[in-house]
């Protein structure tokens, strides 16, 4: 499989790009990764986690140093982040506060508007919304990224949505 | 109802305000184990050096596979025999046809060592066909089928389905398939057919059409199957 996901990297500008994501953000994804590990081993096993999925799908990768790469890798790297948080439950049967809660909802202006009611869905949720909605990437694209099937990613897509809607109907928004 | 516009904007705000909760990366300044330093310079070197990361792996594989096929021949031959049967077929207009598919489906023939009884407990079929659409043969297995129909135009149209739900990776465009998603791939030319792979997830049952019709048919077709028990 690892065989698979590098032989994606077919372009000298792309081996270029993936060892300058790696020496400029690996600080940035584990900072994510810490925010939601507590063990340093963890956080940095996220981390390299991104980066076999950041090789999987360089041609997905946006531009060096702009906004939308900075938010692809914060949603990759929770990710992975949360795939660990899981097993470690698994492992450890230790309660984890993340599964169906937001794990930061920022305040934008005070408004509860669908933004705000973005912030409140569980994590997985926010995955997809932000990579089908804010980066523009297709069901299938989000399956690769989220290393998960096409059939798991658009049923994550058909969920998130109407827990989305729930949100804004007992928000009074809808 | 929120339209994909609003979506667009409020996820766009929301991943803004996620971001700002967090110091550019120039000032995450971190240190990481030797473990984690050795793991990607490993990463980095296969990015780099595919073949010669790759070559002598694959190169064991393929000794081990050597060797592993020399036992099954070896292991085969002292048997004396290898029974090898035509997949079960059952048809339900017809007498009993050995499948051919116009193009090469994209789930496994049904091989079977031994004579098997015919287990189907269910089928599925579209019930619905563009008019002058004739059912001509069908090729029904435990865990798949395939049903051929003649259109007027005499091309054939297969449907396929697999009970195991094994997926298909397709590039193609995602349309809508009832409450799900398929990719529908649409022929280059008259030759070609046009393509479309969906899938019922709560049954886990994965499906296929490669048919002449045109789009709107071939997601009206898709939406028609059904389950026979």
């Amino acid at each position: 499989m690892v065989m698979i996901y590098l032989s994606t990297i077919e372009s000298p500008e792309e081996k270029i790009k993936f060892e300058e994501l790696y020496n400029k953000y690996r600080g940035f994804m584990l900072k994510v990764a810490s925010r939601i590990l507590r063990g340093e081993q963890d956080a940095e096993d996220a981390v390299h986690n991104a980066f076999l999925s950041l090789a999987k799908n360089m041609k997905l990768v946006p531009e060096l140093d702009s906004l939308k790469l900075r938010g692809f890798l914060y949603i990759v790297t929770e990710n992975k982040a949360i795939d660990i948080l899981r097993e470690r439950k698994r492992r450890d049967l230790e309660e984890s506060l993340y599964e169906d809660q937001p794990l930061y909802a920022p305040v934008d202006d005070g408004e509860q508007d669908l933004a705000w009611c973005i912030s409140q869905l569980p994590p997985r949720y926010q995955e997809v919304i932000l990579l089908k909605y804010s980066h523009g990437y297709t069901t299938r694209e989000i399956a690769s990224i989220l290393g998960i099937s096409f059939a798991a990613a658009s049923k994550l897509d058909q969920r998130a949505k109407a827990r989305l809607k729930e949100l804004c109907e007992k928000e009074g928004l809808l | 109802m929120i339209s994909d516009k609003e979506l667009r904007e409020a996820a766009r705000r929301h991943e803004k305000a996620l971001l700002r909760t967090l110091p550019e990366p120039e000032d995450c300044e971190a240190v990481f184990s030797p473990d984690f330093e050795r793991k990607m310079k490993k990463l980095i070197f296969r990015t780099d050096h595919p073949i010669l990361y790759w070559l002598p792996r694959l190169l064991g594989v393929l000794l081990a596979l050597l060797a592993a096929g020399s036992v099954a021949a070896a292991m085969l031959s002292a048997k004396q025999a290898v029974y090898v049967k035509e997949p079960p077929v059952h048809t339900e207009r017809s007498a009993p046809t050995a499948p051919t598919a116009p193009t090469e489906p994209p789930f496994p023939s049904v091989e079977s060592q031994e004579p098997e009884p015919a287990a189907r407990a269910i089928v599925y079929r579209p019930i619905w066909l563009p008019e002058g659409c004739e059912w001509d043969r069908e090729a029904l297995y435990e865990n798949e089928g395939m049903i051929v129909y003649r259109t007027p135009g005499g091309t054939e149209a297969v449907f396929l389905y697999d009970l195991t739900g094994a997926e298909r990776e397709a590039e193609g465009r995602e349309v809508s398939v009832g409450d799900g998603i398929g990719t529908l791939l649409l022929g280059q030319n008259k030759e070609e057919l046009n393509e479309l792979f969906w899938s019922d997830e709560k049954a886990g049952v994965s499906f296929w059409l490669s048919a002449p019709f045109e789009e709107e048919d071939m997601i009206r077709v898709a939406e028609s199957v059904k389950a026979e028990e």
